[in-house]
């Protein structure tokens, strides 16, 4: 009997080696020159806030040389959008921020025992405005824990 | 002169004699067989008395040997049939293990060295995990598993076993997610959601090592110890289910089973029981 139970105890131990994988599910945005669409551009001053969030946070802050945006979806909700305002001199107007608008499917999905449940999303359509940046392109509608390029926004960049 | 002459052809004359007897009762004393003599009806009895008694001593001969083969007659094929239960669900359930297989089992004692087994069983899962965000539901579901055990100890005839085995395992149950809770730092929600309920079927197979031993007449314990490869199991969009009844969590392919159980054995077997 003192065998079973050292081996129901060890049984019971097995599976929490821990999870080494993300726990959520965020799209990611990366920035590209669209005169050289293949070339990824870091984009400087610039703030990023999401439309109805509570306290009126910022994702990012005045930040400078930004490659990459990740852009949490609102879980509760069907719709997410998202402001980039420009916080150089000469763009610091609100007429020149851009909104993103994202419409998606969202259903929880289990990644395994250790890690539990996150949700996943399925882009549906992408809305954005043409104020500053030159256009959007959705290159992965399935939004999952894993690291991946979910949108590209392209910048006219000066040669 | 006469008289010589006669003294000698007397003695010529008994000496011819003589040899003309001699063989003639050297023949009478020497030839006990007077089959010659014998008429051919007596003959013909003698025979047959003579065959008659031959028979006799071979069927004799033949019930000895079937007399003393009735201590080392061939083994028969079908020795006995042993019942079993899985106690180690119940108890790692008292230990906390939220999940488990509660299954019976029948093995088919052939030749005491193949054990063809019938496993039968239901498992459920109603596991909240610590510091995690959700309860993973599965409704008890029938599971069923065939296969076939060798006895490595079947040489000695002991009722105490050391086994290697095969099985084959397949189940259809049903599973949800329930009480899903999903934070988000930045938007400052916190949900509480549940997935809908989504049938699967799974499939798989198992190698099994197994120590048996008798503790009481007829009465054993046991365990095994299983390694399990998943052939199969059906998806969903919610992800694959944590516990597959039968095969145990779907990420973990070792396991083991405790058992008690019975065996009926068939037949006089008496002479071939060994206690350990």
């Amino acid at each position: 009997m003192p065998l079973v139970v050292a081996i129901a105890m060890l049984l019971s131990g097995c599976g929490s080696s821990g999870c080494l994988e993300n726990r959520t599910s965020i799209p990611q945005a990366v920035f590209y020159a669209y005169n050289h669409p293949s070339q990824k551009v870091s984009v400087d001053s610039i703030s990023v806030y999401g439309v109805g969030q509570w306290n009126d946070s910022l994702l990012l802050d005045c930040a400078k040389k930004v490659t990459t945006l990740d852009l949490p979806f609102r879980n509760n909700a069907d719709t997410t959008q998202y402001v980039i305002r420009y916080d150089a001199r000469a763009l610091a107007s609100a007429q020149y921020n851009d909104t993103l608008t994202f419409i998606y499917r969202r259903h929880p999905y289990f990644i395994s025992g250790d890690c539990g449940v996150v949700f996943n999303y399925y882009i549906d359509a992408v809305d954005y405005t043409r104020n500053v940046l030159d256009s959007v392109a959705l290159v992965n509608k399935e939004v999952n824990n894993k690291e991946q390029e979910t949108l590209r926004i392209y910048y006219y960049v000066a040669e | 002169m006469w008289l010589n002459r006669i003294k000698i052809l007397a003695i010529i004359c008994l000496t011819l004699l003589s040899c003309a007897y001699i063989p003639v009762a050297a023949q009478r004393v020497v030839t006990p067989v007077e089959s010659n003599d014998l008429p051919l009806e007596v003959l013909k009895k003698e025979n047959d008395k003579a065959r008659k008694a031959q028979n006799d001593s071979t069927a004799a001969a033949r019930a000895d040997s079937i007399r003393n083969n009735k201590d080392t007659e061939p083994q028969p094929m079908f020795e006995g049939i042993l019942f079993s239960a899985d106690i180690s669900s119940p108890i790692m359930n008292i230990f906390g293990v939220q999940y488990g297989n509660y299954e019976v089992a029948m093995e088919f004692d052939l030749l005491h060295r193949f054990f063809p087994v019938v496993e039968l069983g239901i498992g459920q899962a109603n596991y909240t995990p610590e510091a995690n965000n959700y309860t993973f539901l599965c409704n008890p579901s029938f599971y069923g598993r065939v296969g076939l055990n060798y006895n490595f100890l079947y040489k000695n005839r002991s009722n105490s076993f050391i086994t290697v085995g095969v099985r084959y395992g397949l189940t259809g149950f049903s599973y949800s997610w329930q009480n899903i809770s999903l934070t988000d730092p930045y938007w400052g929600t916190e949900l509480i959601t549940n997935t809908p309920r989504q049938d699967a079927f799974a499939h798989w197979a198992e190698i099994v090592v197994g120590l048996r031993v008798q503790v009481y007449r007829n009465f054993y314990m046991g365990f095994t110890g299983r390694y399990r490869i998943l052939i199969g199991c059906d998806s969903s969009d919610y992800g694959d289910p944590y516990f597959i009844p039968g095969f145990g969590p779907k990420g973990s392919g070792f396991g083991f089973t405790y058992v008690v159980g019975y065996n009926l054995p068939f037949g006089n077997k008496k002479k071939e029981i060994k206690t350990p």
